[in-house]
């Protein structure tokens, strides 16, 4: 938590923007019935939009 | 953050919405797009508040231009997420495919459909490490107890430091 609130702004919107995708991906597996991940598949982000 | 009442979104929504996970909601359009609406936890961009991130994930590569059904689907989800808690949302708009200006308009847009007075809408805009213009909205209940100290974080972390180097 520290070391959360010692980034910048900056740095914590790029951290959530990527943190978003990863959920996203997630989201979409879960729907899906699969496994997301180093053990099952992989999606890429040109297969999905986030908005 | 409390579950949704699917049965009075879907009084009212055009796409029957259904729970997909926990915090996740999904519907498919009359085009037979799979949409995922997902509040995730926030404990980066407004820190010491409990505010949850909306998500709005098109699980498939066709496009939804101007469908009236998608848009008010989205705002019943959003009008049930705001019955149901008094917790402050974040959009922040996708910027991966350079469409996020056009994104920020049309949640404008709808918001203002919502038009429901007990609400507070603010929006920034701020240019990130790699030089790309982000939107973040924040959206919040009028009566949220903690009202001043969630406004005074968006001030300090957010309103007060967009568009200014780092």
């Amino acid at each position: 938590m520290e070391e959360r609130t010692s980034m910048s702004l900056l740095q914590r919107l790029k951290l959530s923007k990527e943190r978003k995708i990863e959920d996203a991906k997630e989201a979409i597996a879960f729907l899906k019935g699969v496994h997301y991940g180093r053990t099952g598949v992989m999606l890429k982000e040109s297969e999905f939009q986030i908005w | 953050m409390v579950g949704f009442d699917i049965d009075r979104i879907n009084a009212e929504s055009p796409y029957k919405v259904e729970e997909a996970s926990r915090n996740s909601l999904t519907f498919v359009t009359g085009k037979g797009v799979n949409y995922i609406i997902r509040f995730r936890h926030d404990d980066i961009m407004l820190p010491g508040t409990e505010t949850y991130e909306i998500s709005i994930i098109n699980t498939g590569k066709t496009a939804s231009p101007r469908d009236p059904n998608l848009r008010d689907t989205i705002v019943e989800i959003l009008r049930e997420f705001f019955r149901n808690n008094n917790l402050p949302m974040l959009y922040i708009c996708s910027t991966g495919d350079g469409k996020q200006a056009s994104r920020n308009r049309l949640f404008a847009h709808w918001f203002r459909l919502y038009a429901d007075d007990g609400l507070i809408y603010l929006n920034k805009k701020l240019i990130d490490l790699e030089n790309v213009v982000n939107y973040i909205s924040l959206i919040l209940r009028k009566d949220h107890p903690q009202l001043q100290k969630v406004l005074d974080v968006w001030e300090k972390e957010i309103a007060n430091l967009s568009n200014k180097p780092e």
